[in-house]
């Protein structure tokens, strides 16, 4: 079984391609295509994982590129780490095709949103399955491109075309960074095989210097493709996108795989302490800045995208204070009920006809059950409720944080978890109770969607089992044969504080938005200036528009100038003046046979006077 | 025996005849018998040097008569042109053929 | 194995144009059909070239000499051979060309002069790759020059005369410099080798100046004045800032399967130049002014790309980009290591297709909807949606994305300049993160020009359009094709590059 392992993206590179050539004669049935795939893929990973928890391992390369002696492969390879992320990113990309299906039936490019979708799910799981980074970076890149063109769906939409485009920038600003960084690491080392870098690291390959160089370069891609603070900036345009989009790329798995890359390259994160307390403050940042921002944002789908930024934030600063298994447990449970989130979002969005502020929503608890519950269920999750998923990853981040990242950066993480909690529950009350204040009243949705929905909601519960204090059944499987240092565990102590500061978030949420014992401008009206701050996202973007995007494009008006009036103008001086001693010249040349002849005459005797003057011949 | 210079000189001052002609006549038939007169000076200095010269062979003699050919040839064409000019033009002053100017 | 194979590939154009020159200009669809199976002929051969090339051992192959212009102290052969840089240039050569026959389909006025000129075009390209002698080579890249400029100058836009003659003058004063430094060459070299040697012929001419009889003549400011010369002509050709004004409005200007021809491949001939002569004789100083190189490399990128973003032309947008992509040859050429060289190499064919996919691209929606101006397009993906679709894929390609070709050559000239020895260029780094900067910006001025065009709200005069013509997929459906084929499995071209490029190196030691 794992040497078919390759075949799980081929599935849907399968699908893409039948939709490319195919999908306008198929129309609505291509979703059966992509599903179809997608359902391979998720059994074929299910078998895999199944069979790599029995212990077995495999490897496959070819050699892509040869270069002076050194080449570089391609091909596959299946680890504990690729296992889980392949089961998580085979099943929530099906999930998302189930849940599509109704979604975006409207549509009529629904086809073409199909072969994206299939797209990026065989990039996505070719990400994983890479047994090199310059492989990883192959499928990064296209991943990239599949968000660009997912973000773009509605390309007619003015606001989706520039999201789409920023999308990709700004990614790719961390992408040369990553391209960098591996162009370095295989300089310094001679390959990109992970086993091969690692060993070569281990034994002194790399100056302590050129490996900080090297990981901070790798984590700019981190941070880009994870939306970490400085970079985060696109993610929440990117909800410009249609919602399961959102539910699949911008908060399982692409987004992820920044994480998932720290992960991947741990051995040479641990290697430069530096580059590790970069990961770690860059995470705690990000994770602290976007909840802010949550915490005042009114659009369903930004709101979401910003507790994803502040999660992926979580992720990092775990890694950064060496918990391998915290961040990357958290990567997992989050990929599920973020999932679970986005496409209740989705459901609500539809059942709203596209209505996204959650201040003109309310009271749909009633109204729409099944999106309701699992919503609910998804909330309770990501705030950290016991013993939900989120519960049990939240707790070991929280662990890992305080011992290995100290006291300043446990308490970032102890107030985002708080803030987490209370805009979550800030969403989920003003959505679901209250008023409901629409024309038409909303239904609950078809089984495409509410299946997935529930689906996730199964997985959002039990995810966390995989990994308690009790049975560390994760930690042993992904640690196994890798040296990423100790990890940390919860104590009970610890767990109780999770429990409170969710609960104390729960608690201000329900006061403020349920009950209204607390007004809701509690907080606003006696810091407006601060929430004028975080409405408008702490000005990043106006503050980019000016340092970046408008001085490269006045430079470049300039510069085009210059090319026009200096360059080009040199040019023309020059061809003008050959041009204009031409026009002084003809003037001689009045056509007058004679005078010609005469001329010639002169000449050629005082060519040949001055032969003999000047060779002698007088003399 | 008359010497080869007598020859030359005859030669030279028809060809400086010819040219003075050619570069200072208006009349453009003049001006193509004046090449005829350059062209024969050179005729006379090929034939004197054939039969009296230092290696003298008969090479000059032939080259003469190619001259006559091409002289001959060069007549035709050029007052052919002339004809053709007075045509279009009406003139064959040498002043006024100018529209090859610049 | 066909014997003189390269003969009859460089010699098959030509007869090519003169069978089209004896049909009648008014069966046009007989000359397009006759073009047609000449270029595709063209195809076949080089592939064959392509295939039957010996990967596995250097110097020259299919070698043929014949002496032509003996005067005794000068003596010119018609001296050819291909090694692993001018295979991969005679395949992109034939096949460009062949794509931009089929993309000219739909050009009615005197169709019979276009289609004779692209094929003495394509012969000289054909010469100039093969060509193993310096006069040769010189015959054969002024030969290139001639059609072009009645190509751009008859079948142009609104300014062609002007653009035609400013392509024709800054050409030539290229081929000017160049016969130049190849006489000086040749008599420095007789010089250099005692005497015993009078010969134009590269290979000769580069065991002379790497082990002189008589070093004496060989001084280092002799050297660098030979290369620096040499580097001025082949740089107005890449073009290298400053000299790349003829280039955007040349582009502009020529028609839309010249423009192909012109970008794609005629271009290429500087590079390919700069390396067969440049590296192939003064390897030293290429290694000497490698940080001069570097600098107008990276000068090229960013200037190049910072120029595009504020077109509001396409068609010199892509020029813009052109610009910036070959700064990446550049620098892989200064970077002297095997990787650089070889995504120099890549760079070259690879840009080769992608260029002239853009150029077709932009032809294409211009000759719909009658403008190329950026801020009269938007929202062509709703009317064209096939176009619109291999726009962006195009786009992507020149973007650098892995699985096209554009992505190899970044990488392989990236591994190439951050791997370059401290001597021959410090501060290498600087090089590279700078020219990371530049495929940033590429995307920017890419992207930001897609969204302009493709994306955004509909126009109401861009509705009707035609979709893609069947005809018009040929050139599509095959450049994109091929900058897939080497973006997903490069080892098709570099195998053929790697051993010459190899070579090469250790020819000086490096």
């Amino acid at each position: 079984m794992l040497q078919n392992a390759w075949l799980i993206p081929v599935f849907p590179l399968i699908a893409f391609i039948i939709l490319l050539l195919f999908g306008r004669f198929l129309k609505d049935k291509s979703s059966y295509v992509g599903i179809a795939a997608l359902a391979l893929s998720f059994i074929f990973s299910l078998l895999v994982l199944m069979e790599r928890i029995g212990g077995e391992t495999y490897g496959f390369t070819v050699n892509w590129l040869t270069t002076g002696d050194r080449t570089i492969s391609a091909g596959y390879e299946v680890t504990a780490l690729n296992v889980m992320m392949l089961f998580v990113v085979a099943a929530v990309s099906l999930l998302v095709h189930i849940f599509s299906r109704e979604y975006m039936h409207e549509d009529n490019r629904i086809h073409v949103f199909y072969s994206y979708l299939a797209l990026f799910s065989f990039s996505m799981l070719g990400l994983v399955l890479s047994p090199n980074l310059l492989q990883l970076f192959i499928f990064w890149e296209l991943v990239g491109l599949s968000s660009f063109l997912l973000v773009g769906f509605w390309y007619f939409k003015p606001e989706a075309a520039a999201a789409a485009k920023k999308a990709f920038l700004v990614t790719r600003i961390g992408d040369v960074g990553l391209l960098i960084g591996l162009i370095l690491l295989f300089n310094a080392t001679g390959s990109l095989e992970y086993s091969a870098v690692f060993s070569a690291i281990e034994a002194g390959a790399a100056t302590n210097t050129m490996l900080t160089v090297i990981a901070v370069l790798i984590f700019l891609g981190a941070v880009g493709k994870s939306a970490q603070f400085p970079l985060h900036v696109w993610l929440p345009d990117a909800m410009e996108g249609p919602t399961p989009v959102s539910a699949l790329i911008h908060a399982a798995t692409m987004v992820a795989a920044g994480v998932y890359l720290v992960g991947v390259m741990y051995p040479v994160f641990l290697a430069s302490s530096t580059a590790m307390l970069i990961v770690a403050w860059v995470g705690a940042i990000t994770a602290f800045i976007a909840a802010t921002i949550a915490l005042v944002n009114t659009d369903i789908k930004r709101i979401l995208a910003y507790s994803t930024i502040s999660q992926l934030g979580f992720m990092m600063l775990a890694l950064g204070t060496g918990g391998y298994v915290a961040g990357l447990f958290h990567l997992m449970t989050h990929a599920f009920f973020k999932a679970l989130l986005f496409l209740g979002a989705g459901s609500v969005i539809f059942a709203l006809h596209h209505r996204q502020d959650i201040r003109n929503m309310g009271g749909l608890w009633n109204r729409m059950k099944i999106t309701s519950v699992t919503f609910l269920i998804g909330t309770l999750a990501i705030a950290g409720a016991p013993p939900l998923a989120g519960f049990w990853s939240k707790e070991v981040i929280l662990a890992a944080v305080l011992e290995g990242g100290g006291i300043v950066l446990f308490l970032i993480a102890a107030v985002t978890a708080f803030m987490t909690a209370f805009y979550m529950f800030r969403l989920f009350f003003r959505v679901f109770t209250g008023e409901f204040k629409g024309e038409h009243e909303p239904v609950e949705n078809k089984k495409f969607m509410t299946v997935p929905l529930v689906a996730l909601a199964v997985f959002a519960v039990v995810a966390g089992f995989v990994n308690t204090p009790f049975a560390a059944g994760l930690e042993g499987f992904l640690t196994e044969g890798l040296n990423v240092g100790e990890q940390a565990h919860g104590t009970i102590w610890l767990a109780g504080l999770s429990v409170l500061l969710a609960a104390g978030g729960f608690g201000l949420a329900w006061a403020m938005y349920y009950k209204g014992t607390v007004a809701q401008d509690f907080f606003t009206s006696k810091a407006p200036g601060v929430h004028k701050l975080l409405l408008n996202k702490y000005y990043l973007d106006e503050i980019y528009q000016a340092a970046f995007a408008r001085p490269t494009v006045a430079a470049g008006k300039f510069l085009a100038e210059v090319d026009r009036r200096v360059i080009d103008g040199i040019v023309l001086v020059a061809a003008r003046s050959v041009e204009r001693s031409g026009q002084v010249i003809r003037k001689q040349h009045n056509g007058q046979l004679q005078t010609y002849g005469l001329v010639t005459i002169i000449g050629g005797l005082a060519v040949i006077a001055l032969a003999f003057v000047l060779r002698g011949y007088f003399g | 025996m008359v010497p080869v210079t007598f020859f030359l000189a005859l030669g030279a001052v028809l060809f400086c005849i010819g040219l003075y002609g050619v570069l200072t006549r208006r009349h453009l038939v003049v001006v193509l018998v004046c090449i005829e007169l350059m062209l024969n000076s050179v005729n006379i200095n090929l034939v004197a040097f054939s039969s009296i010269g230092p290696f003298a062979n008969i090479t000059g003699q032939v080259f003469s008569l190619f001259i006559f050919t091409v002289a001959a040839a060069e007549a035709a064409v050029g007052l052919a042109i002339l004809i053709a000019l007075y045509r279009n033009r009406e003139s064959i002053d040498v002043i006024k053929q100018d529209i090859m100017r610049w | 194995m066909i014997p003189n194979i390269l003969s009859w590939l460089v010699f098959l154009p030509l007869a090519g144009a003169l069978l089209i020159l004896a049909i009648p200009k008014e069966n046009k669809n007989v000359i397009r059909s006759l073009a047609a199976v000449t270029v595709l002929a063209a195809v076949l051969l080089s592939i064959l070239v392509w295939i039957s090339f010996d990967r596995t051992v250097s110097g020259m192959q299919f070698q043929q000499l014949i002496p032509w212009i003996d005067l005794g102290f000068v003596q010119i052969n018609y001296e050819i051979g291909v090694d692993g840089l001018s295979v991969p240039m005679l395949a992109l050569s034939s096949i460009v060309t062949a794509l931009a026959v089929f993309a000219s389909f739909n050009i009615q006025e005197r169709v019979k002069e276009f289609y004779i000129f692209i094929l003495i075009l394509l012969t000289g390209l054909f010469g100039v790759f093969v060509a193993l002698d310096l006069f040769l080579f010189f015959l054969f890249f002024e030969l290139t020059l001639i059609p072009m400029f009645f190509i751009i100058g008859i079948w142009g836009g609104k300014q062609k005369t002007f653009a035609s003659f400013k392509y024709l003058i800054y050409t030539g004063i290229s081929g000017a410099i160049l016969i130049m430094s190849f006489i000086a060459i040749y008599f420095i070299g007789m010089q250099a080798s005692g005497w015993t040697h009078s010969t134009f012929s590269i290979p000769a001419l580069a065991e002379i100046y790497a082990n002189p009889a008589a070093p004496e003549v060989l001084t280092s400011g002799i050297r660098g004045a030979l290369f620096l010369a040499l580097f001025i002509a082949f740089a107005i050709k890449i073009p290298v800032f400053p000299f790349h004004t003829w280039q955007p409005i040349a582009y502009a200007e020529a028609p839309t399967a010249a423009t192909m021809i012109l970008s794609g491949v005629l271009l290429k001939m500087g590079g390919y130049g700069l390396i067969r002569i440049g590296i192939g004789v003064f390897p030293d100083q290429v290694a000497r002014f490698a940080t001069l190189i570097a600098i107008l490399g990276v000068i090229n990128i960013i200037y190049g790309a910072v120029l595009a973003l504020v077109q509001n032309d396409l068609k010199r947008l892509v020029a813009f980009a052109s610009i910036s992509h070959m700064g990446i040859v550049l620098l892989g050429i200064a970077s002297f290591t095997a990787a650089g060289i070889q995504g120099a190499i890549f760079q070259l064919v690879s840009h080769g297709f992608i260029t002239a996919l853009l150029f077709f691209m932009v032809g294409a929606l211009a000759e719909r909807t009658n403008t190329r101006n950026i801020s009269e397009l938007g929202g062509l993906s709703k009317s064209v949606p096939v176009l619109a679709g291999f726009t962006l894929a195009a786009v992507m390609a020149a973007i650098g994305l892995p699985g096209l070709s554009g992505f190899v050559s970044e990488l392989l000239t990236l591994i190439g300049v951050f791997g370059a020895p401290a001597d021959i260029l410090p501060a290498a780094a600087v090089f590279g993160v700078l020219a990371g900067l530049g495929i940033i910006l590429t995307a920017a001025y890419l992207l930001w020009a897609v969204k302009r065009t493709t994306f955004g709200p509909m126009q109401e005069k861009y509705s009707t359009l035609k979709d893609a013509r069947p005809i018009e997929y040929i050139p599509m459906v095959g450049l994109l094709g091929l900058s897939l084929l080497i973006g997903v499995y490069p080892t098709i071209l570099t195998d053929v590059i790697n051993v010459t490029v190899t070579d090469i190196l250790s020819r000086i030691g490096g």
